[in-house]
């Protein structure tokens, strides 16, 4: 056991913040960092340059175009991207799409789709919740109809993440209504640009749009858009979440936002004194950044695990869980 | 209800209080999506409960 | 960074784990002392071949979880603390840590004082003190050696929570060597906080898979109760704080080499850490179990107040934590 970084290690992480210093536009973090919404432009302009360096897909095998990153790296570079305020990498291509193509998809469809995730060619969406169906996704009811060399696909998707930015959306689609209700879904990738796609903006309570609803009214999709095979589409959506997964403690996130906090106690008075020094709230500042300390390393732990080949199981779900915690930090 | 503030458009020395409380409403996903943490522990329990 | 036990760790383990089943009680000490497990404990400089935060936490965390009362910690940091002396303890000898203080919260030198090279005044709940060859005895800012048949020295022996034997000291002008200043030992002590959190690990852990197997097989309503989504889910939420408690041990084991600051950061986390999750899982394990975690007879008690115990021994979770808060080193 060692906790320190090897030499390689630290060299990475480096590499990772002097290109963050030298890449990374002040007036842009300090968006990232007062929670401002970024622009498509933004995004896009983010990832080709990382990109550039290949580091765009640190979770995809090099054969693929990927950084090839192990666990470690990739936690120290979500944590030095967060602690610089550098925009989130957009999941749904990258994070999501990705493995599941490279697991799932055809020779033809990786050859096809990937590159075009890493060129930011394609603005990728996330098709799965749908009103009446959230917690049990499985009761999904937008249908997809084979018809000649298409599918025609009717329904509704909603919680559609910048869906407002996309130009396609991989989505889950009934083929199947009889028997269960799991073995009927297929994995289908659509694109938003066909007749019969409309999206509509959800405003949250936060005042933001970021998410969506969309629409399908009999849009024909290429039945070559189908991923693996019809009706077994259950089965990569769930890796595509335990995927999703593995990254969403949020530790990174959390770390920036305590070095924020800590910034701004330091700064406000209170009873005279920065309130840093408040007992009270130096002691609930502890707590949290305790919490934060055994998470990074539970984390780390099931992140390398997983990289030994043991399948992020309900450890993905115990790290989903404890996000919640991580994401207190902001209200302290 | 403006929380994401655009340049200098609200009370002074306010950014990192907007940010925060904006980030904190935001964040009330977290525990929502990807499947609630409800059904996350029906699935950590579901491992449990086959030993 | 490696979460890996080393070749010798895992040897270590291996021998450590035959050795709990096949031995207990008195047969325990003698067993543990053939198989080299004490010295383990030790640096070469100590006497022994180990010493690392790796080895320190595995064996304790082994004890832990089979339920072994041992008064080990007390001559681990007695050992190192005369080694480092410059006067080393007799072979076999089996040294007493004198700590904690009556009508004090942790505070060290309010019920003892020293005159020279006297000490007098109370020490309180000394584990294994009854049997003890040497007495190491802490006061305000320094570290004491005291001899088992001193003049002076009265030993008021009484059972402990967690099924050792214990003793109040009390000291009337009691001879004493003075070993150095608290602070020169302060990675010593490390040491025995680290052995401390680490057996709350191993109890924790016990704890909760003994509440896991009882949800499996106790069935009401037609039921086990793991089937009941309420008792479910409190499950999982323990499972996931034993998942937390883990990474602070490691943390603390990883940093106790660490210059002093970052150690002593990462001993309070895992005092907070391991203190709240022995709170949760003793209160969470009693309730889901019901009635029969309320006997005596059953297992779970004895591991419930071995956690309470152990919470407390060298500054309980609220003690640390309002230190972390205020930027203190652990030991002053």
């Amino acid at each position: 056991m060692d906790m320190s970084f090897t030499a390689e290690e630290t060299a990475f992480r480096d590499d990772i913040r002097a290109f963050l210093k030298a890449e990374l536009d002040p007036a842009l973090a300090r968006k990232v960092r007062l929670h401002h919404d970024l622009t498509k432009a933004e995004m896009e302009g983010w990832h080709a340059k990382l990109q550039s360096k290949d580091w765009l897909a640190g979770n995809w095998p090099t054969e693929f175009g990927g950084a090839g990153w192990t666990a470690i790296q990739r936690h120290i570079f979500e944590e030095e991207s967060a602690r610089a305020h550098a925009p989130r990498i957009v999941p749904f291509g990258i994070a999501m799409l990705g493995p599941v193509l490279q697991k799932f998809g055809s020779k033809e469809q990786q050859d096809y789709w990937l590159p075009r995730i890493l060129n930011g060619d394609d603005w990728w969406c996330q098709g799965y919740s749908e009103p009446g169906a959230g917690s049990d996704l499985a009761s999904l009811r937008c249908e997809a109809v084979r018809d000649g060399d298409d599918y025609v696909v009717n329904g509704q998707k909603t919680w559609t993440t910048l869906g407002q930015h996309a130009n396609m959306i991989f989505c889950l689609v009934r083929t199947n209504a009889t028997g269960k209700k799991q073995e009927g879904i297929s994995f289908l990738l659509i694109d938003m640009t066909t007749p019969g796609v409309s999206v509509r903006p959800i405003v949250l309570l936060d005042g933001t749009a970021e998410v969506n609803e969309v629409w399908f009214d009999n849009v024909r999709v290429p039945a070559a858009n189908l991923v693996g095979t019809e009706n077994d589409g259950w089965t990569y959506a769930k890796y595509l979440l335990t995927h999703e997964r593995t990254n969403i403690a949020g530790v990174g996130f959390a770390t920036a936002a305590l070095d924020n906090l800590k910034r701004v106690a330091k700064a406000q008075r209170h009873r005279g004194q920065p309130l840093s020094d408040d007992p009270l709230f130096a002691t609930e500042m502890a707590s949290v950044e305790i919490e934060l300390m055994a998470m990074s390393t539970t984390n780390l732990r099931m992140l390398s695990a997983a990289a030994q080949g043991q399948a992020p199981g309900i450890e993905s779900s115990m790290l989903k869980i404890k996000a919640r915690r991580s994401a207190s930090v902001w209200m302290r | 209800m403006a929380l994401t503030l655009e340049g200098n458009e609200g009370p002074e020395g306010a950014d990192e209080a907007l940010a925060a409380s904006a980030t904190w409403l935001n964040n009330r996903k977290l525990s929502i999506y990807g499947g609630s943490n409800e059904v996350q522990r029906s699935i950590i329990s579901g491992a449990l409960a086959k030993g | 960074m490696d979460f890996q036990l080393s070749d010798d760790h895992r040897m270590l383990q291996d021998s450590l784990r035959g050795i709990l089943t096949r031995h207990s009680g008195e047969a325990l000490m003698p067993a543990l002392a053939e198989a080299g497990v004490p010295q383990a404990l030790l640096t070469e400089a100590e006497g022994g071949f180990d010493g690392s935060g790796a080895a320190v936490a595995l064996i304790f965390e082994a004890l832990g979880r089979a339920g072994a009362s041992l008064p080990l910690i007390g001559t681990m940091i007695g050992v190192a603390a005369l080694a480092q002396a410059g006067q080393p303890a007799d072979d076999g000898a089996t040294i007493a840590f004198a700590d904690a203080e009556p009508g004090t919260r942790y505070d060290r030198g309010v019920a003892i004082t020293v005159d020279g090279d006297r000490v007098t005044g109370r020490k309180t709940m000394v584990a294994g003190a009854e049997g003890a060859t040497a007495i190491v005895v802490t006061t305000a800012d320094a570290l004491w050696l005291v001899a088992a048949d001193a003049a002076g020295l009265t030993v008021r022996p009484y059972p402990l929570m967690d099924d050792q034997r214990g003793a109040d000291l009390i000291f009337d002008g009691t001879p004493a060597t003075r070993l150095g200043r608290l602070t020169d030992f302060d990675a010593v002590l490390a040491r025995g906080v680290l052995a401390h959190a680490a057996y709350a690990l191993g109890t924790l852990s016990a704890a909760v898979d003994l509440t896991m197997d009882y949800l499996r097989t106790r069935k009401q309503f037609g039921q086990p109760l793991i089937a009941f989504q309420a008792l479910a889910h409190r499950a999982a939420d323990l499972s996931v704080e034993v998942e937390q408690a883990r990474s602070a041990v490691t943390n603390f084991a990883g940093h106790l080499d660490a210059d002093a600051p970052l150690r002593d950061r990462h001993l309070q986390a895992c005092k907070v850490t391991l203190g709240r999750a022995a709170r949760l899982v003793a209160e969470e394990s009693v309730q889901l179990h019901g009635g029969i975690g309320m006997t005596e007879e059953y297992a779970l008690g004895g591991m419930i107040r071995r956690l309470l115990a152990a919470d407390t021994a060298m500054g309980d979770a609220d003690y640390h934590l309002e230190r972390f808060a205020r930027g203190e080193p652990a030991f002053a």
